[in-house]
């Protein structure tokens, strides 16, 4: 048996792994990243992907790699596609309709949640998604259920032939805990086409009259989803006292935490595996009085269970009542308190002490590009500054204050077409490398196609920075290849360097291209500074090598 | 457990080291981590758990965390409310500054130390001391083992698994630091259990060295007083000020911007500055910040390395705060600089209303790294007046100031108490109320004094030094300081040369064997003449040798071929070549081994253009001497007149006989003459021919022997009590050196009569700043060595009369400052009487007792005297006195209780007294008087002759008698009154006045 003290991440990293697959897809973002990245770390381990045999490479984006992990369970091999919740909605159209056309071999979707969004635009919540789609959904609580849920889902998603989705948050993506793994599954052939029989064309072909058909194998696959969240040992019901408490996930830690010595006076359904199970929630009401239901996320299990008018005779508590709080994650204290078990008395004042917000690192190029725009902006009243996801989302701090919105992916530049088309002059929009081969091109080929009066700034410093240096796909020279091809006027294509001694020379092209009626592309390009800067450049100044002039006469 | 720090910190690290020796037991871990945007320059956290059972939650509830584990001192309170009863914050102190309103370093710290369980280290200088800076988190958790659950050898192997895979220095390094760490964490409780403050524990750990900290049993703490008072900065200061200093240097600027020097005085906890917010050229000013100033109205200040002084240039707007006006001036205000400065933006200060307008109503503090004295501080008053201040009011009365390495914060604080400065201040003027508490200024003054010893100094390659840091104006709110402009400059401090060995300087001084090089066989060239003097001091021809090719002997003195052909290492040599020749036989002097020291005569060499190569071939070879073993030869000179010893029997200065009485008989005086010019020298010779220095050293260019070299050897001899010493410049931080001579010697009960020559407007070019201006070379030389207890005098012909009458009455006893007055002359007592007060002195006219009064009218009645005089304190004897009434009345006045020393003064012209050549040949005249009171008294006693040439016979007879003998009466009083006023002063005790109760119980007028 082989344990390791692994990420929740690191955790489905390795469930997959063991479990025999032969691609993981995903595009970085904030909490999921580490689970593709310990995946490449294993495949560079071995040499490579041909003889890891398994391939995982970042994808363009989220859609692209549903796709491709879509693609290869048509191939009959296991596949692992995992992004952030933000990132289902960009692979909404493949992952729905997937459900349609069923998977052949094992298809696992790993969508890590940020309640509390530490690193993301909003906190939804993925299991409602998963019951949109009418796919099965399993929710780990900590590490070792997430390595072996993972490895169980390929399993259960051959078995009923439809992928399944793993729900995470950041808290469990985050920590780190023991996990003890079991034998890996063999992977011998795993580059030769599956063992598994090519699935029926008819049955991926989702034109209407296929369409229908699965749709109705869909929905007549539920009851056998349910029984299987009834049965599977999953979701565990325990009946005790009168006083029942409902946990999902990571917030059944919380649970056990606060209940500690008290645990066998308190009934519990622990929810693992979605659908929920009906039949284990119905022995649970009918046996308490009083429901308290502690889920991460939105109020999932609590709506379901109070429906519309609420179960009557029964107190049930939650997020919808206010007993815990709507927004944000959960902790110890919040679910102690809802528990009426309050862990100690609440240590220490904190003072009042200056605050360490995030920033642009020393030396950033964005701040210098930032810098440059906006002094040549500021010749305008009232410029338009739209913006991305990345880092340099920081440039909404001050002192740069050069960004005014982050929607999501790709938005930037499409919100200033738009803008541009309400008369607005002049609209910028900053939008990173990674982030525009994300989901920027196709906004631009339509704005280089109607020649939009905008400036599009695509920040290059040639990697993902903000979810750690992740390779880019479109930077260097190759990004301005992919301009040109999607028909920026070449007049009006330049690329800048963004430093300090720069400075003057590139204000003067912004300003001039902020003059342009019409599309203009500027890419300032300078190295990330966490991929630049080579292992021993940390220097001592010495007083010798001192850089003043003025010496005492 | 709670990790904190700063994203890049490395606490993550420290969680996985814990971890894997957690996990080695088999226990339970949980640990949650930050990753993403928060990593990006902000505060992160990691909850950390490890129990030996089950464990659920990742994170940790209020009051259950059982430990805070920081990488930084500010980020370890922000979890204090997360920590149980017993729980124990252990914290690195060293501040990661990258906020602009970090609070001070102090603050923070002492913050930490209300904690009852808390431990501090200096992460970062330990690890830097384990082989890495990098290996701060290891530091901490080597501190942290003492508090974990897990043994010290679980911890650190888990720390060499950790570091295995780069390797065993890697390894070792961190097991160093883990060690160092624990051992200065455990050192650190024992300190606090002892009684030590925070403060002054961590002040000791730093003392501890690489042996104690690595070794398995922790040091024993010392008892610690309980109030210690720490002048110097704390490491965690420092380094936080380095960190800026850091900043500056890698932005490759070397000025200092107005809000770094804010955030550096923040930081050392001296001043809190007026709320500011640093708007680059390319920013804009929020609202919202804007919104954030406490005032009504803003200034902006242009922000530029070419702006030093912004009020001239300019260079500032107030402004009503809207964001309109605000960003209207603000354009406005870069627009017009940016044509000719270098403009990187503008610093948005809250608007400080006043307390006090005009003059008084401002503080001026400064530090400065000076070539020749090393650091320095300097306060006074501030604005754009300072520097006419300086420059028109007295010194030491606009601006206090003082080398900052030999004076305490206290010290300072009472120089400063001297000036105008303090005076409006402090509410003592009209029209003034107290603007500032005097624990203020003495806080601001050791946080000055702190920087300036610990950054304006050669700090290697640890880190830029600073050149200058200045606050001016601080102005007053609620009696404390707040300061309206800063401005720094980095500079890379002077280094130290190698110190020359003072061993063979005493050699130079009493040779055994003297070899000359550069003689004449026939002609009277310098170096014939030397070596004649050589022969005419007394110096055995056989302990003599030329050194001359091809010849055998001239003036009955051997020769040899070359220095390396003497027989045996010579004490001296004196070169009296060309320069051009000087480069070979340095090097000879060096390769060779056979001269201690030797004195270069010749002139132009540095100076002269195309002798700068001669210089350096010259110091070339010095410097290859002092890197041997014993430090080489020592070298006087070149370009000056080398030495005149009377213990020593040679002379090698070749000022023909006729022209300088040499006076080679007259027994030696005490007196040593040290100057860097020769003429200097000979010119005061001249003047005063019976000075009869012991010792006189020309010590010239001083390309090796410095002044202070030659002070503190010549300081030493028994045979020396006086030393006059005349100086232009000095050498890399000399002037320090000399000042500290001084104080030595001053201590030792010997006199120093220093004047400093040149004094130019040094370093007050554009780039300098206020300290500079008020603090230039020559002030800083002055104050420096009033304060070090040496005579300082403006004039030349001060400097003689001082010399003058600190050799003559070196032996005499200064019990006060009441002087006892007589002439023949009316116009004598008057000037007598308006000379009492003066910049360096403040004497009084002695106040004569009855007893002293009835003595006295009996001596004028002996001599007929008693209706034409009358008896007071000065005694107008009238021309009508003669040798006896003279000698009655000196005889009553030195004996009188109330008169500690006495001003003897005769114009020389009355009939009634011998004074001409033929007279005092003649018959017993005043000169024989004199000499033989001065022979009796223990009281301070001074000649006054005030007439021509025709009297010189007298003068020179006084001064062979002992006396010193002032030309002018007023003159007197004001140089004997200084001589008076520094030997009390250097007893350090009240001296005597009218107001004292004299011994005898006799009642003061």
């Amino acid at each position: 048996m082989r344990a390791g003290l692994l990420l929740g991440d690191e955790a489905v990293a390795n469930g997959a792994i063991d479990a025999g697959i032969s691609g993981a897809f995903s595009y970085p973002g904030t909490p999921a990243t580490e689970i593709t990245e310990c995946i490449q770390d294993y495949v560079a381990r071995r040499g490579g992907w041909r003889q890891a045999g398994l391939f995982a490479e970042w994808s363009a984006n989220e859609k692209v790699a549903y796709e491709e992990a879509l693609g290869m369970s048509y191939a009959g091999r296991r596949a692992l596609v995992c992004m952030k919740h933000v990132g289902l909605n960009v692979a909404m159209d493949p992952f729905v309709n997937s459900a349609l056309t069923g998977a052949n071999g094992g298809l696992v979707l790993a969508v890590a949640d940020d309640p509390s969004m530490h690193s993301s635009q909003n906190e939804q919540d993925s299991r409602f998604l998963a019951e949109f789609a009418q796919v099965p959904c399993f929710e780990p609580g900590d590490q070792q259920q997430a390595y072996d849920l993972t490895r169980a889902a390929f399993d259960e998603s051959e078995r009923i032939g439809l992928p399944v989705m793993i729900r995470l948050v950041t808290r469990l993506c985050h920590s780190r805990a023991g996990v003890r793994m079991g034998e890996p599954n063999a992977r011998e052939e795993a580059l030769k086409p599956g063992p598994r029989p090519r699935p029926d064309p008819n049955d991926w072909t989702l034109v209407p009259i296929n369409a229908r058909r699965r749709f109705r194998r869909l929905v007549e696959l539920q009851p056998e989803l349910i029984e299987d969240s009834e049965t599977s040992g999953r979701n565990r019901l325990r009946l005790a006292g009168p006083h029942g408490v409902i946990t999902a996930g990571l917030a059944h830690n919380y649970v056990a935490e606060a209940l500690g010595e008290t645990a066998d006076e308190v009934s519990v359904l622990r929810i693992s595996q979605y659908p929920i199970p009906p039949g284990m929630l119905r022995r649970f009401v009918d046996h308490c009085d009083e429901i308290t239901v502690v889920e991460e996320g939105y109020p999932f299990i609590e709506k379901r269970l109070n429906g519309l008018l609420g179960v009557p005779g029964k107190a049930i508590r939650g997020k919808l009542t206010g007993d815990l709080p709507a927004t944000g994650e959960l902790n110890p204290d919040i679910v102690a308190a809802a528990l009426g078990r309050p862990l100690a008395p609440v240590g220490a004042m904190v003072p009042d002490l200056a605050s360490r917000p995030p920033q642009l690192c020393k030396g950033c190029p964005h701040a210098d590009s930032f810098r440059a725009i906006m002094e040549a902006a500021g010749a305008y009243a009232d410029p338009i500054l739209f913006s991305d996801i990345g880092c340099y989302t920081l440039g909404v701090m001050p002192p740069f204050r050069a960004v005014q919105s982050c929607v999501d992916m790709g938005s930037s530049i499409a919100m200033a077409h738009g803008a541009s088309r309400a008369g607005a002059h002049p609209v910028v929009c900053t939008i990173g490398d990674s982030t525009f081969a994300h989901s920027g091109m196709t906004p631009l080929i339509g704005a280089a196609h109607h020649d939009a009066d905008i400036t599009v700034f695509v920040l290059d410093n040639s990697t993902t920075a903000m979810t750690g240096a992740q390779d880019s796909l479109a930077c260097g020279e190759r990004l301005v290849s992919v301009l040109r091809g999607l028909g920026v006027d070449p007049g009006h294509l330049h690329v800048i360097e963004p430093r300090p001694q720069n400075h003057g020379d590139n204000v003067e092209i912004i300003r001039r291209e902020l003059g342009h009626r019409g599309l203009s592309v500027i890419i300032p390009r300078r190295a990330c500074i966490h991929i630049k800067r080579p292992p021993q450049q940390v220097r001592v100044p010495s007083a010798g090598s001192c850089a003043c002039e003025t010496v005492e006469p | 457990m709670i990790l904190a720090g700063v994203g890049g910190q490395g606490i993550l690290t420290i969680a996985k080291a814990i971890s894997i020796a957690a996990v080695k037991r088999g226990w339970s871990i949980k640990q949650a981590e930050v990753h993403g945007m928060s990593q990006r320059g902000g505060a992160v956290q990691s909850h950390l758990r490890i129990a030996d059972h089950e464990l659920h939650s990742d994170l940790i509830g209020a009051g259950r965390a059982d430990m805070v584990i920081a990488a930084e001192p500010l980020e370890s309170l922000r979890y204090t409310h997360l920590l149980g009863e017993d729980g124990v914050v252990v914290s690195s102190d060293a501040a990661f500054v990258n906020i602009g309103n970090y609070p001070p370093v102090e603050q923070v710290l002492e913050q930490i130390s209300y904690l009852p369980n808390h431990v501090l280290v200096d992460a970062e200088r330990l690890a830097r001391a384990a082989g890495s800076g990098r290996a701060a988190n290891i530091v901490i958790l080597g501190a942290a083992s003492l508090h974990l659950p897990l043994t010290a050898d679980e911890l650190e192997d888990a720390v060499a698994e950790l570091f295995a895979a780069k390797g065993d220095k890697v390894v070792s390094v961190n097991r160093r630091a883990f060690r160092f760490g624990r051992n200065a964490a455990a050192a650190y409780e024992d300190g606090l259990r002892r009684g030590g403050t925070s403060r002054a524990v961590r002040h000791w750990v730093e003392t501890l060295d690489e042996d104690q900290l690595a070794a398995a049993e922790r040091p024993d703490a010392p008892v610690f007083d309980v109030v210690e008072p720490v002048d110097r900065l704390s490491g965690a200061e420092a380094h936080a000020v380095e960190g800026t200093l850091t900043r500056v240097f890698e932005d490759g600027r070397s000025q200092l911007f107005e809000h770094e020097v804010y955030q550096i005085v923040q930081l050392v906890g001296a001043i809190d500055p007026p709320h500011h917010v640093f708007v680059r050229t390319d920013e804009l000013l929020s609202p919202e910040a804007l919104a954030r100033f406490p005032s009504e109205r803003v200034v902006l200040k242009i922000v530029s390395p070419d702006v030093v002084h912004k009020s001239d240039a300019d260079g500032i707007v107030f402004c009503r705060k809207d964001d309109e006006t605000v960003r209207h001036e603000m354009t406005r205000l870069i627009r017009r600089h940016q044509g000719s400065a270098r403009v990187e933006g503008v610093l948005v200060v809250e608007f400080v209303e006043r307390e006090q307008h005009g003059l008084g109503g401002e503080l001026f503090v400064g530090v400065r790294g000076t070539r020749e004295f090393g650091p320095i501080i300097a306060a006074g008053l501030g604005g754009v007046d300072t520097e006419y201040l300086a420059r028109s009011m007295r010194p030491g009365l606009a601006v206090a100031k003082a080398v900052a390495t030999d004076i305490t914060a206290e010290q300072f604080m009472d120089l400063f108490r001297q000036t105008a400065a303090y005076d409006m201040l402090s509410g003592r003027t009209r029209g003034h109320r107290r603007a500032v508490s005097d624990g203020e200024l003495l806080r601001c003054f050791r946080a000055f004094i702190s920087l300036a010893t610990r950054f304006c100094v050669d700090r290697g390659d640890v880190c830029p030094d600073v050149g200058e840091l200045e606050v001016n104006p601080f102005s007053f709110r609620n009696q404390r300081l707040v300061p309206l402009d800063g401005r720094g400059r980095l500079q890379t401090a002077v280094h130290r040369p190698p110190a020359r060995p003072l061993d063979k300087v005493e050699k130079l001084l009493e040779p055994g064997r003297i070899a000359v090089v550069g003689v004449s066989a026939k002609g009277r060239n310098f170096g014939r003449i030397i070596l004649d003097n050589v022969i005419e001091c007394g110096f055995e021809r056989d302990n003599i040798r030329v050194i001359r090719d091809g010849a055998d002997e001239i003036a009955g003195v051997a020769c040899v071929p070359s220095i390396s052909a003497l027989p045996e290492p010579f004490d001296l040599l004196v070169v009296a070549t060309g320069a051009d020749q000087l480069p070979a036989l340095v090097a000879e002097c060096v390769e060779s081994g056979k001269v201690h020291s030797a004195i270069l005569i010749p002139g132009g060499v540095g100076e002269t253009e195309g002798s700068t190569d001669i210089e350096q071939a010259v110091r070339d070879a010095i410097a290859k001497g002092r890197a041997r073993d014993g430090g080489g030869p020592v070298f006087v000179g070149p370009n000056c007149l080398g030495v005149q010893s009377r213990p020593g029997r040679y002379d090698t200065f070749f000022i023909p006989e006729n022209k300088l009485a040499k006076r080679r008989g007259e027994p030696g005086r005490g007196v040593a003459l040290i100057s860097q010019s020769g003429a200097f020298i000979v010119s005061r010779m001249s003047v005063v021919e019976t000075l009869d220095p012991t010792l006189t050293i020309s010590i010239g260019n001083q390309l090796d022997l410095t002044l202070s070299d030659a002070l503190r050897v010549v300081g030493r001899r028994d045979d020396v009590h006086t030393i006059g010493l005349y100086a232009e410049g000095f050498n890399d931080l000399d002037g320090l050196d000399l000042l500290t001579t001084i104080r030595e010697l001053s201590e030792a009960g010997k006199t120093v009569v220093f004047y400093k020559a040149g004094r130019t407007e040094q370093g007050r070019d554009a780039a300098a700043g206020h300290t500079a201006a008020v603090a230039g070379d020559y002030d800083i030389c002055e104050a420096g060595a009033e304060a070090a207890g040496a005579l300082v005098a403006d004039t030349f012909s001060e400097f003689e009369r001082l010399l003058e009458i600190a050799a003559a009455n070196h032996a005499k006893t200064a019990r006060g400052v009441r002087l006892g007055a007589m002439s023949n002359a009316g116009f004598e007592t008057v000037g007598m009487a308006d000379s009492l007060a003066g910049r360096r002195h403040r004497v009084e006219i002695a106040t004569l007792a009855d007893a002293t009064r009835e003595r006295l009218s009996s001596v004028l009645g002996d001599n007929g005297l008693a209706r034409l005089v009358n008896v007071r304190n000065p005694m107008d004897l009238t021309p009508m006195a003669g040798e006896a009434a003279y000698e009655g009345v000196a005889r009553t006045l030195l004996g009188a209780d109330e008169i500690d020393a006495l001003i003897v003064s005769c114009v020389p012209l009355s009939p009634a007294m011998a004074t001409t050549g033929a007279e005092i040949a003649e018959s017993r005249s005043l000169a024989d008087v004199l000499a033989e009171l001065n022979a009796e008294t223990d009281k301070p006693l001074v000649a006054v002759v005030d007439a021509g040439a025709a009297f010189e016979p007298l003068v020179t007879r006084l001064r062979e008698g002992g006396l010193a003998v002032m030309r002018s009466s007023d003159n007197a009083v004001r140089s004997f009154g200084t001589y008076l006023t520094h030997r009390c002063a250097r007893a350090s005790e009240e001296p005597l006045t009218n107001e004292t109760r004299t011994p005898t119980g006799t009642p003061g007028g």
